[in-house]
């Protein structure tokens, strides 16, 4: 310990920033700022990049917040100022450690685009540090990696990507990760966190990690699928891109949510690599999803293919499907302690069945594990016991039923989505024109998504009636979000909901009236069979409104239903839920609807939904329907 | 209005927390939650990390049931390759394990990767490995050096 804390401590302590000395007054350095100038090279795209420079409402700024990132004062909004900034660093051999050394990415580019005479130059100093990370690093070409959403955990509902930078060696395992992440405080609670993570509260940062770690965090421990897309970049724009990254470590840039977030600055090391791909203009926007990038990536042309990775959970899931309820209750036996691993070995199934067996032990055991279920030493002494019983059974031809590739989020539907519809209330008709930034309901074309999760954004619909000519903001959910999983004896997972926005609700002979509500849910789910799920939720909701009894009402209740998809490209859902009042408003009757959503694919990004539903509100029964069109953007 | 929404506000902010996982957890999402360090180390910075897992590599000496934690040595084999194997099978103890005991996997194809052994006589080592299974791991709490010092062994023997 003492030694390696001795070594950081140095290090850090010659890497401190020093600021520029004055710049030396040298007749060359006049020569390369005029061909800088004449080249306006501080308007290149590159430099631009290099400085993570983006136009905005004030003005072009670098998004970067670090101001050890910048040699000039003024160079987070003066691209020209930090370019001659730059220029003068390159002359001054008295900064520790050498600007030549701190940003190679900037160096290398300027020597590039201004052909710099070295002999003309103090002579560059080594930089054994970069060196050393581009040996050990060993780029030859770089995989963008998806990491499918996790409803579960808020911030990773829309996946997440990292680069995988591949080197001579052909395991991918053996490769590094480049992730870009906030660093979080772990005692803010989930209010500061969200709050935070909005609006700019942290500070991102890039990171470099083993791959074989990142796949633990997610395929062992998350659960979640990874999809590896291989560029077709060439060892020399991944140079470019690792001196860019050594130029970024330990540099701070706000991270906001919504756009600065994991995805988008990943962007600016791919661009530095490829900048003609012009990533972070197209995904200039504000609203990032990580797999919108992906397909930026792939549109940009320069995806060479796809490798799927399934989590851990699938694969027990798929070794479990190929043995009877018998074998599999025995590898769940075996793990809980129940019975030894050497029973299998005697069990009158062929060798490859009681193989399976303990492979299914192994994986359970090591899921076990993973989650914190299991006595390490307990798992040690039954882990080691069931391998050893496999090992005695040799190898195992291939499984018949290999585990099937499911189609790869690129070909889902893109992630907002904008509709058309028309349809009656009661006996009024209306035309209806809604839009959704983000991101999938249950009726939406299933290719690419998370199964058994919803989740919307700032989700609303307008309505116009034409008889009466009104005008009515049907809904607005702000988050909408909702979770079924099926119960399985292995993942014992909840299915939940929360739901918060504005609708517009019936009231006893009175207009109509807008609501705001906020409510939640938990309970179970059931796999009826495959593509069909069953559930039961308990709810409780708050709503407001003048119209109300002392204007709220808190309430609690019930929603049962069922979703399935019976044939490819018409999916449904059914559904009846009851919410009773039991705070502010509890003279009129509950609130009942039955309703019936589904959803036709009519393309990747278009699709149909029929609505059909019936509601008792405030002793009001009214029967409603709407026929949709769906864009997908 | 306002009111309104700072009340449904509320009962949001009270009701997620409850019932998504608590953010505080490990938590790789989006960025966001995801500690630069994981399992209450030193959340430290890129460069402690660039030092840690380039420089010094995660060699240590695990049993298994360690997937994460780091343990401070100095690289003390011969080659690069060997050191990236120790600290391989450190990080991956179960998963090689798992791979051995069944004669194929990813990670037993990592470490034919890391001793150079040729594609042709890859089947056969894998079925050595299998073969051999406890001599590589004699006990429940093996440590890797001696998973090395034995995979290693088994492969100079062909």
């Amino acid at each position: 310990m003492h030694a390696l804390s001795l070594f950081l401590l140095v290090l850090l302590a010659t890497w401190a920033w020093v600021p520029p000395s004055q710049a030396t007054d040298n007749a060359y350095l006049a020569e390369l700022k005029g061909r800088a100038r004449s080249l306006a090279l501080d308007k290149d795209r590159y430099w631009r990049i290099l400085l993570h420079v983006r136009p905005g409402i004030a003005g072009t700024r670098s998004l970067v917040d670090d101001p050890r990132f910048f040699l000039s004062p003024t160079g987070k909004t003066d691209p020209a100022a930090e370019l001659s900034a730059t220029l003068d660093g390159l002359f001054d051999n008295t900064a520790a450690p050498p600007y030549f050394c701190r940003f190679p990415g900037r160096y290398a580019w300027l020597a590039r685009s201004l052909a710099i005479d070295p002999t003309r130059i103090p002579r560059p100093p080594p930089c054994p540090e970069v060196d050393n990370i581009l040996r050990t690093i060993d780029g030859q070409s770089v995989a963008m990696v998806f990491a499918s959403g996790y409803v579960n955990s808020p911030a990773s509902m829309f996946g997440h990507t990292f680069l995988r930078i591949d080197s001579r060696l052909k395991s991918p395992l053996l490769s590094f990760a480049v992730n870009y992440a906030a660093r979080t405080d772990p005692s803010d609670g989930g209010i500061a966190f969200t709050a935070k993570g909005m609006f700019g509260g942290y500070q991102g940062f890039y990171s470099v990690m083993p791959y074989y770690d990142k796949v633990r965090e997610y395929s062992n421990i998350d659960q979640r699928d990874l999809w590896e897309y291989s560029l077709n970049l060439a060892p020399d724009q991944v140079r470019r891109m690792l001196l860019h990254l050594v130029e970024m470590k330990d540099i701070a840039t706000d991270y906001f949510f919504f756009d600065e977030n994991c995805s988008y600055e990943l962007l600016f090391l791919l661009d530095a690599a490829h900048p003609e791909a012009r990533l972070t203009e197209t995904m200039d926007r504000y609203w990032v999803i990580p797999m919108d990038t992906v397909r930026a990536v792939i549109g940009a042309g320069l995806v060479d293919n796809v490798v799927w990775r399934p989590s851990r959970a699938l694969r027990i899931r798929h070794v479990r499907s190929l043995l009877a309820d018998r074998e599999s209750d025995l590898a769940v036996e075996i793990v809980d302690g129940a019975a030894p691993a050497g029973t299998v070995l005697s069990e009158p199934v062929p060798d490859a069945t009681k193989a399976r067996t303990l492979d299914l032990a192994a994986l359970l055991a090591q899921y076990r594990i993973a989650k914190k279920g299991m006595e390490h030493k307990v798992f040690q002494e039954r882990f080691h016991a069931i391998l050893s019983a496999r090992t005695r059974l040799g190898p195992v031809e291939e499984v018949a039923k290999p585990l099937q590739v499911p189609a790869p989020p690129e070909d889902g539907h893109r992630s907002a989505r904008a509709h058309l519809g028309g349809g009656w209330r009661g006996d009024e008709g209306f035309l209806e024109a809604g839009i959704r930034p983000a991101y999938h309901d249950y009726t939406d074309p299933p290719e690419g998504y998370t199964q058994g999760s919803l989740i919307e954004f700032v989700s609303g619909a307008v309505r116009w009636y034409p008889e009466s000519d009104r005008f009515r903001l049907s809904r607005l959910d702000l988050i909408r979000i909702e979770s079924l999983d099926p119960f399985d004896p292995i993942f014992r997972k909840k299915s939940w909901k929360v739901r918060m926005g504005f609708e517009t609700r019936d009231f006893t002979g009175e207009r109509d009236a807008l609501v705001s509500f906020a409510g939640c849910g938990i309970g179970g789910a059931i796999r009826l069979r495959e593509g069909a799920v069953a559930y039961l939720l308990g709810e409780a909701e708050g709503d407001f409104s003048r119209r109300y009894h002392s204007a709220y009402r808190i309430g609690g209740g019930a929603s049962v239903g069922i979703t399935a998809e019976p044939v490819r490209g018409w999916r449904f859902r059914l559904e009846g839920r009851g919410i009773w009042g039991a705070l502010g408003e509890t003279r009129e009757g509950p609130d009942l609807t039955a309703s019936l959503r589904q959803g036709f694919r009519i393309g990747r990004d278009l699709s149909l939904t029929a609505d059909v539903s019936r509601s008792m509100t405030r002793r009001v029964g009214r029967t409603e329907g709407a026929l949709s069109l769906n864009r997908y953007f | 209005m306002k009111r309104l929404l700072l009340v449904a506000a509320l009962v949001l902010a009270l009701a997620v927390p409850a019932i998504a996982a608590p953010p505080s957890q490990m938590n790789y999402g989006c960025g966001l939650g995801a500690t630069v360090f994981k399992d209450g180390q030193a959340n430290d910075s890129l460069l402690l990390q660039l030092v840690a897992t380039f420089l010094n590599g995660l060699c240590g000496n695990g049993t298994f049931g360690i997937t994460s934690g780091t343990s401070d040595c100095a690289p003390t084999s011969k080659s690069a390759s060997i050191d990236r194997l120790n600290e391989f099978a450190y990080r991956n103890l179960d998963d090689l394990a798992r791979d051995i005991a069944a004669g194929k996997g990813e990670t037993v194809a990592t470490v034919a990767d890391l001793l150079n052994v040729p594609d042709e006589s890859r089947p056969a080592f894998y079925r050595n490995l299998q073969a051999r299974f406890t001599e590589i791991f004699p006990n429940p709490t093996v440590e890797t050096a001696h998973v090395v010092d034995a995979i290693t062994t088994i492969a100079a023997q062909g």
